[in-house]
This record gives C-alpha cells, sequence and structure tokens, in this order.
C-alpha cells in the first residue's frame, strides 16, 4: 500500500504575535497525505487544525501570524518558499479550499456559473461558452438538480447544501485536482443536509481519487469519510491512525475522552451520564513545554508537564504521543511475545 | 452524581479587565492616538494656564506697536492691527475653543444618543418619523444648516455653538442607532428581558452602554469639526464678535492683511490646523482600537 | 403526573416587510398549529432542522415573541393573559438558557452584577442575601465564586454557558428551557454542560425543554422526543420508544442522516435523503414533508396529516399510518 505522497507538512510551527503575547497555535507538527487519501484533522477549538491548514496555501495573514519553522512540500515543492505570484497559481488549480461558510467564499455580486466558469478559463485556454459547459456538467456531477438553470444564480438564491456543492464544483474546477483542504464543510449545515455532503465528498473521492484534507471537530465526520486520522490538541498532534484502528483502538486519553463524550457512543445506550474530560483547554499564550493535556488527562504523571512526549508506534499505521500510553506499550510489548505465541 | 462539581475555573493570569481597560492598553501602542493625545493634552493646558504663560492681557491694545513682526520682539508671534499680542489671544483663543468643542459636543451626544436609544429601540413608526426627521436634517448642507440656525438665533458666539451642536445631532442619533439595532438582538437582552426587566431598564442600563463605543470615535472628531466650523462662522461673520480673541474670527479679521501681515492670519490658522489635526489623529487611533476589538 | 404547560394549537406567524409596493406581504409561519403538553420532571427534547420553528417555539412559550393564536397555558392560565404583575411573578418560574455563550451574558457586566440582576429585578433579598446566593449558585454550576469581579469575555465558552445556567438558576424556576444550550459548545466541554445539567435536573426537579438540531444530543438528554418540521410536529413519543421505533419517514432521515460512530458503519449506509430543507416562508402543498419523502403517495400531496396518536404516547403525522 505504497501509495504516492501528495502533501508532506514536516516540522511545521506556527505562531501569532498578539498585543496580548505570543499564541502558540501549531508546534512541530508532522503530517502527510498520501494521493487518493483523505486524511482527518479533528480537534476541538484551539487545536490549531484550521491554522494547520491554511499554513498550507500561505493563507495566514502575516503579521501577526508567523511560521516559526517548517516545510510544507507539495509536489516536489516547498510552498512555503513560493513568492505570491506561485502561490496565487496554485490556489485553486492544484490545491483548492472550502470552507465552513460557503455564502461568505462565494462571491455575492458574481453568478454562480460566471464564477465557476472563471476558473475554468483561469487554467484552461477556452472560451466562455464552452468554460460554461464545463461548468454544467460539474454542477451534475456535484447533484445539483437543473443545472443549466443554477448557473444563473446568485449565491444568495441558493441553500447552505447549494453553496457548499457550488463550492466543491469549483474546487474541482481546474483539470487535474490535486488536494483539496476542506475546513469545516459541513459545519453550518442541517445534518441531513450534512449527509448529502459527505456523502457526495466520498463519492467524488471514489470516482476522481480526489485527495483530501478535512478540517473538522466532529467524529461522526470522521468515521464517515477518512481513510487516516489525525488527532489534534492545542496545537500538538496526539495521535495519528487510519481511521479503523483509531476507533477500535484509541489510544491517546484525549481521543479516548473525546469519543466518550459522544451521546451517540453505544456505550452510552440507556446511560444516565456521559464520562466527560474534566477541566478546560488550556491558554494557549502561557501554555508550557510539557503535554498540553496533562491537566485534564486521568492517567497524568509528574513527566507529563516537564516535556511533550515522543512518538509511540503501536503499529504501522497508528501512532501516539503520550508518556502514559508509552510506558503502558513498553511494558507490554516485553510481554508481547509471549502474547502472540499463545494466539496462535 | 458526582461529577467535577468543583470544577477549576480560569487560570490564574487573567487580570480584573474590563473591555475599557483591555482598550486603553492597546490605544498606548497606537502612534497616531499618542500624538493626537499630546497635541490635545498641550491644547488643554494652555487653556487652563493662559494667565501663567502669557504677561499680556488678550485685549489691550496698543496701536503704536501695531502689525508688528514676529520673532522680533517680545510679542513672540508679533501683533495684530490693533497692537494686542497675537500669541496672547491665541492662547487665550484656546480656552474659548475648549468650550465650544465641548459644548457644541454635548449638546450634539446628549440629543443624539437619546433619540437614537429610544428610535433604535423601539423601531416601528417610532423609528420611522425620527429616521426621515433626521434624513431631512441631513440632505441639508451642513454649512447651511448652522448658518440657517445662527440666523435665526441671532449671530453670537453661544448661538453658534448651539448651531453646531444642533446640527451635528443627526449624525450621532444615527451611529447610536445603528449600535441599538445591532446588540438589541443579542440574547442578552432577550435574557434579561426574560429575567422581567423593564423597557427602560434594558434600554438606559444594558443596551446604552454597549452602544456607545462607535460614539467615542464620533464625539473626538466632532470636538475638531466644532471649532472648525466656529471658525467658519466666525469668518462670516454669525459666530463671534469682534473683540473675542476666537481663532476664526482672528483670521477673518485679517484677511486684508494677508500680504502686509502675514503673521496675522496665519498663526491663528495653524492654531485651528493643529488642534483639529490631534483631534483627528486621537480619533483615528481610537477607531482602530476599537475596530478590531469588536471582531475578537 | 402534574402537567405543567400545555400548547394548544399555537401559531406564530411572521409578516415579511414587502420590498415592492402593493404586493401581499409574506408571511412565515414559523410555528404552525403546535399542541401538545409537558409534565412536571420531564426533559422534553424539542428537534428539528433550520427553519423548524424550534427556537421561535420556545421564545413564544416564555413571551419573548408574540403569538399569532392558540393558547400557552402555564398551570392553567394563558401566559399571554396575564397582566404585567403576574407575568413578571410568572418570569421567576420559566427561564431559558441560551445558545450561544459569547452574547449570551452582558460583556459590560461583571459576573457578580450579572448574577444578582434577576433578584435584583424582582426586588427579592438584602445585599448579603443576594451575595450568599450567587455563591451558592456558582458553586453549583461549577465556577469558583471567586471569580464574580471578571467580565464574562474572561471566561471560556464552556464557563460562560455554566453561568448562563447560573442566572436561570437565580430565581428557583421550576421550568428551564434549553434553547440551543450546548450547540456552540467543543465536544468535551458539551458533556460536562449536559451531566450539570442532568445534575441539577436530578437535585432540583427541574422540568426541562431541550431544544437542539443535533439529534444524539437530544436523544441523550430528553425522557420524550418531539421532532418537529417547517412548524408543525411531525412525531412524538417517549425517548426509548422513538428510538426503537421511528415512524414518520422525516424521523427516519434524521436518524440514518446521523454520522457513523464507527468506520465500519460506512459501507451499510441507508440511502440518504436528498433535497433541501425547504423555507417556511413558502411551504410545499399537502404534507410538507413529501417533496423529499421516499414513500410519499398522492394523498400527501393534497391534504397535511394530523397528528394521531398510533399506540400508547406515540403520536405522528403521516398519511401512512392512517
Amino acid at each position: 500500500m505504497n501509495k504516492d505522497i501528495l502533501l508532506s507538512m514536516e516540522d511545521i510551527s506556527v505562531s501569532f504575535y498578539t498585543h496580548r503575547g505570543i499564541v502558540k497555535a501549531v508546534r512541530n507538527l508532522n503530517l502527510q497525505i498520501k494521493k487518493g487519501d483523505t486524511l482527518a484533522l479533528v480537534g476541538e477549538s484551539g487545536c490549531g487544525k484550521s491554522v494547520t491548514a491554511h499554513t498550507i496555501n500561505q493563507l495566514i495573514p502575516m503579521p501577526p501570524g508567523k511560521i516559526e519553522s517548517g516545510k510544507v512540500i507539495f509536489e516536489g515543492r516547498d510552498l512555503l518558499e513560493l513568492d505570491d505570484k506561485e502561490i496565487a497559481a496554485l490556489r485553486g488549480d492544484r490545491i483548492s479550499m472550502i470552507f465552513q461558510e460557503p455564502m461568505t467564499s462565494l462571491n455575492p455580486v458574481f453568478r454562480i456559473g460566471d464564477q465557476i466558469a472563471d476558473v475554468f478559463m483561469a487554467h484552461y485556454n477556452i472560451k466562455k461558452e464552452e468554460a460554461l459547459e464545463k461548468t454544467i456538467k460539474l454542477l451534475e456531477m456535484v447533484k445539483i438538480p437543473a443545472p443549466e438553470r443554477r448557473i444563473k444564480d446568485y449565491p444568495h438564491q441558493l441553500s447552505g447544501g447549494m453553496r457548499q456543492r457550488a463550492m466543491i464544483a469549483m474546487a474541482l474546477a481546474s483539470p487535474e485536482p490535486g488536494l483539496l483542504i476542506a475546513d469545516e464543510p459541513t459545519t453550518a449545515l442541517d445534518v441531513t443536509i450534512q449527509a448529502q455532503i459527505l456523502r457526495l465528498i466520498y463519492e467524488l473521492k471514489q470516482d476522481i481519487n480526489m485527495s483530501v484534507l478535512l478540517i473538522t471537530h466532529d467524529m461522526g465526520v470522521v468515521a464517515e469519510t477518512a481513510d487516516r486520522v489525525i488527532v489534534m490538541y492545542a496545537g500538538r498532534k496526539m495521535e495519528e491512525a487510519d481511521v479503523y484502528s483509531l476507533f477500535e483502538n484509541p489510544s491517546h486519553p484525549y481521543t479516548q475522552g473525546l469519543l466518550n463524550s459522544l451521546p451517540s457512543n453505544e456505550k452510552y445506550a440507556g446511560a444516565n451520564r456521559l464520562e466527560a474530560i474534566k477541566g478546560t483547554i488550556p491558554d494557549l499564550l502561557t501554555i508550557g513545554n510539557g503535554c498540553p493535556f496533562e491537566n485534564r488527562c486521568p492517567h497524568a504523571m509528574p513527566i507529563c508537564r516537564e516535556s511533550f512526549p515522543e512518538e509511540t508506534k503501536l503499529d504501522d499505521d497508528h501512532s501516539v504521543w503520550c508518556h502514559y500510553t508509552g510506558e503502558k506499550d513498553v511494558s507490554q510489548s516485553s510481554k508481547g511475545d509471549i502474547a502472540d505465541q499463545e494466539k496462535e | 452524581m458526582n461529577t467535577e462539581i468543583k470544577e477549576i475555573a480560569i487560570e490564574e493570569g487573567s487580570e480584573k479587565n474590563s473591555l475599557f481597560r483591555e482598550a486603553f492598553f492597546q490605544l498606548k501602542d497606537n502612534k497616531s492616538a499618542i500624538i493626537g493625545f499630546i497635541i490635545i493634552v498641550g491644547f488643554i493646558l494652555m487653556a487652563f494656564l493662559a494667565p501663567w504663560l502669557t504677561p499680556f492681557e488678550p485685549n489691550s491694545q496698543d496701536i503704536s506697536i501695531r502689525k508688528a513682526p514676529p520673532f522680533v520682539s517680545s510679542h513672540i508671534l508679533g501683533t495684530d492691527d490693533l497692537g494686542r499680542d497675537l500669541l496672547t489671544r491665541i492662547i487665550y483663543g484656546s480656552r474659548i475653543s475648549l468650550v465650544i468643542g465641548t459644548i457644541s459636543v454635548g449638546i450634539s451626544l446628549t440629543f443624539g444618543i437619546f433619540i437614537g436609544l429610544i428610535s433604535g429601540f423601539y423601531g416601528g413608526w417610532v423609528d420611522r418619523i425620527v429616521m426621515r426627521f433626521i434624513d431631512i436634517m441631513l440632505a441639508i448642507p451642513y454649512v447651511l444648516l448652522t448658518i440657517v440656525i445662527v440666523a435665526l438665533l441671532g449671530p453670537s458666539l453661544v448661538n453658534a455653538m448651539i448651531a453646531i451642536g444642533v446640527s451635528q445631532i443627526p449624525q450621532y442619533a444615527r451611529v447610536v442607532r445603528a449600535s441599538v439595532l445591532a446588540e438589541k438582538e443579542n440574547d442578552y437582552i432577550t435574557a434579561e428581558r426574560s429575567l422581567g426587566a423593564s423597557n427602560s431598564e434594558l434600554m438606559f442600563k444594558s443596551i446604552l452602554p454597549n452602544s456607545i463605543a462607535p460614539i467615542f470615535v464620533q464625539a473626538t472628531l466632532g470636538v475638531g469639526n466644532a471649532i472648525l466650523s466656529s471658525a467658519a462662522l466666525s469668518f462670516l461673520g454669525l459666530g463671534a464678535q469682534p473683540p473675542t480673541s476666537e481663532w476664526g474670527l482672528m483670521i477673518a479679521s485679517s484677511r486684508e492683511f494677508v500680504t502686509s501681515a502675514w503673521w496675522i492670519v496665519t498663526f491663528p490658522g495653524v492654531a485651528v490646523l493643529l488642534t483639529v489635526l490631534g483631534f483627528n489623529l486621537l480619533a483615528d487611533g481610537l477607531r482602530d482600537v476599537l475596530d478590531p476589538r469588536m471582531k475578537d | 403526573m402534574e402537567k405543567l404547560l400545555e400548547v394548544r394549537n399555537l401559531k406564530t406567524y411572521f409578516t415579511l416587510k414587502s420590498d415592492k409596493l402593493g404586493s401581499k406581504p409574506e408571511v412565515v409561519k414559523a410555528v404552525n398549529d403546535l399542541s401538545f403538553e409537558v409534565n412536571k420532571g420531564e426533559i422534553l427534547g424539542i428537534v428539528g432542522e433550520s427553519g423548524c420553528g424550534k427556537s421561535t417555539l420556545g421564545k413564544t412559550i416564555l413571551k419573548l415573541n408574540h403569538k399569532s393564536g392558540g393558547e400557552i397555558l402555564y398551570k392553567d392560565s394563558e401566559i399571554f393573559d396575564l397582566d404585567d404583575k403576574d407575568l413578571k411573578d410568572l418570569r421567576k418560574k420559566m427561564q431559558m438558557v441560551f445558545q450561544d455563550p459569547f452574547s449570551s451574558l452582558n460583556p459590560r457586566k461583571k459576573v457578580g452584577a450579572l448574577l444578582a440582576q434577576p433578584m435584583k429585578i424582582h426586588g427579592m433579598g438584602s445585599k448579603e442575601e443576594i451575595e450568599a446566593k450567587i455563591d451558592k449558585i456558582m458553586e453549583e454550576v461549577g465556577i469558583n465564586p471567586v471569580y464574580k469581579g471578571r467580565f464574562p469575555h474572561q471566561f471560556s465558552g464552556g464557563q460562560r454557558q455554566r453561568i448562563g445556567i447560573a442566572r436561570a438558576l437565580m430565581l428557583d424556576p421550576e421550568f428551564i428551557i434549553c434553547d440551543e444550550a450546548v450547540s456552540a459548545l467543543d465536544v468535551s466541554i458539551q458533556a460536562q454542560v449536559l451531566n450539570l445539567l442532568l445534575d441539577l435536573h436530578d437535585k432540583y426537579k427541574f422540568t426541562y425543554i431541550f431544544i437542539a438540531h443535533d439529534l444524539a444530543v437530544v436523544e441523550f438528554i430528553s425522557t420524550r422526543i418531539l421532532v418537529m418540521y417547517l412548524g408543525k410536529i411531525v412525531e412524538s413519543a417517549d425517548k426509548n420508544e422513538l428510538v426503537k421505533d421511528h415512524l414518520h419517514p422525516y424521523t427516519k432521515a434524521l436518524f440514518d442522516a446521523f454520522p457513523a460512530t464507527d468506520p465500519k458503519g460506512r459501507e451499510k449506509r441507508e440511502p440518504v435523503i436528498m433535497g433541501d430543507v425547504p423555507s417556511p416562508i413558502n411551504p410545499p402543498s399537502g404534507c410538507y414533508f413529501h417533496p423529499r419523502c421516499p414513500r410519499a403517495m398522492d394523498k400527501c400531496k393534497l391534504e397535511y396529516p394530523p397528528l394521531k396518536e398510533v399506540s400508547p404516547g406515540h403520536k405522528v403525522a403521516c398519511w401512512l399510518y392512517e
């Protein structure tokens, strides 16, 4: 299963310099997306998932933002080294982005058809009529009914779900869509519409082998669409795994806590209370160098306050950054050989 | 049953900062605000300390030394056509300008806030009537409006202040009304209503404090604007009357000396310029601070 | 079971201002002929998507909205007929927790002042009594009373929501409407607040109406559930009954649309209901759901089905069950 790596972020650290201090939004993040894969970055507010996504495209406002370190390698080039013109050429072509609020990312004074056709005309050398034909085909692909009529609509005339589909269509309008970055694409949508959009993204993934970086706080969305998952907390990567492996064997106390917080978790059928994680997310202004989850973790040890854990590889496809799990794993793997033999 | 009832509250380190104090801290870093503030403080100090800053009287004439040029004698900025020390007149003029600014803006603020608050809060036909009235007032060119009011009341400095104050009421009312309309929709107002708060409690205790931030910018600019307008009115003979040492009047009465005694016209003009600039710079700084803070 | 609230044929319509001269103004039938009861001690969950009217319903019940028809009876008195004094008294008994932790607290007031406000408005208690109560209630919701002097923006979203709950508790209410009270919170904080609401319910025997669009949350916390669509109730039943047996096709669609809790569930997904949530300005003819309903019959296009009880405690408005 050695698919090509499409995007690789290496040791990315992003901070924001505000008048109240330095907010360390992302620290030493490593991330890889393979061609055709959907990688989900999941976490709650302040975890840095959105900042990570915006860093790829150089969409972080600098100042107050600053990329303290790292590289973003896309198709052999470090995107952070590109100048404005070069990155602008990539945006919308090889790397497209869809956002949570489609109303604010579509230009309200132009018709949908024209906006999408513009993308075509920017990347191919074709005339307006041909671009509009391609647009109609694209709208069909994203299952917008009566596309020939829809191209004459303005964004405000479409519903939230339709606008999101139009955004996806715009993102796919380039000749060979490389990477789609979807930043909370369904958070603002009703659940029945969310189901439609997720289904659409899933189908498109199968049909055109689209690679997706999905940013979300919703584990349900992850379960529906992701191939691989990275769980982030307060700017750091806590756990990374194949999606099946993550749900079957969540190993970081935060991941476990997160899954336990979901009322839809099967363990709660008939239950009366949720197993909530105590405490609140730490202040990114004053955060130290230990594990950021330390103050909320049921397994916190003194070392957790001092240093951030190294990677513990539980499997080829499953890594966790946790002192507690690390220790557990080491002690288990020494028994592991015997256990494996017993399993046979 | 025993969930984390005694939960940890906020981390240490966050001081008891109201939004005002936070704004103040941001303001300190803003260059335009600092410069503007310094100019204004200078202007206010000048007004208060006038008698101690100059040995001369603003109205004491001495025809023998009339039209004395600046930088040569003890009359640092020279004298005007009636032999009065120019610098002294300018310094005393700052008092008048301060009064003008305060009173005019005071009038505009009081009525503007009240009208904007009532209109925005109640909406409906009250709002519609008030807005049409405001629209009418705004449709009349500002200078013309002030002139008309002064003409009705009679030319004098006090009437000029009233005229300026009144003609600015629509701006303030509009700004406040816009804020009120936005604040009104917030959940905390609904919450207070659901607790049984009366309309006047909601309007004056809750909505008003949250709607006046944009007014600060408006009011600061307004002071500068008032000084300028008063100068204009005096220039037209409708404001301060001689021998008041009001800057506009000083400029107006020295029109004829532009070539022969340029300092009599110029220095009062510079005073107006600097003062208005100071207020504008502070207003800019305030605007910068208030705007992004809202987005936070 | 003591009946606390009875809503009969409630209608709340909003007239939109028409832009064009002479054309008829459009009417949004946000709440369109709703009838239901809430018994003491119940947690009634109201679930539906945008435009279904659930938020308007909540506000109308507390007389924070006008009503266009029907009755709302709290302990057998019609709320809209009460005079000012009686209404103010009633306000002590019925409270609301709001969705947005950022806009539901007055940003210019310190938390202590915010919490003191309810009792001050009603002239209840001396200064010491009020302070003592504030301390007690802040502890109950899990915020250290030491932070009384801070402003809302100095707290996190979850903490602000707790303060909002504290505010609702200050007047010893009986009946609390939670209007999307956890929707704006992070998942881990949401769980804490849900637990808190349940703790308070057990301790003080409150009656809740819990309005939300998140079915999982509603399912977890409620004892009984109402499903709304475009201003009408399409199904209502005890929670366990509804989870076991969703009769109305829209209820089924809601349950199906819910994202899987496990990636293994991906393959066996039901087909997704297509079409958009319609606008409440121009609802479809007959049964509002018929354009999206996989089981629509001819009758569905013509006539709106009545809400009928098809098994004890389980009501549904659908021609399939006539």
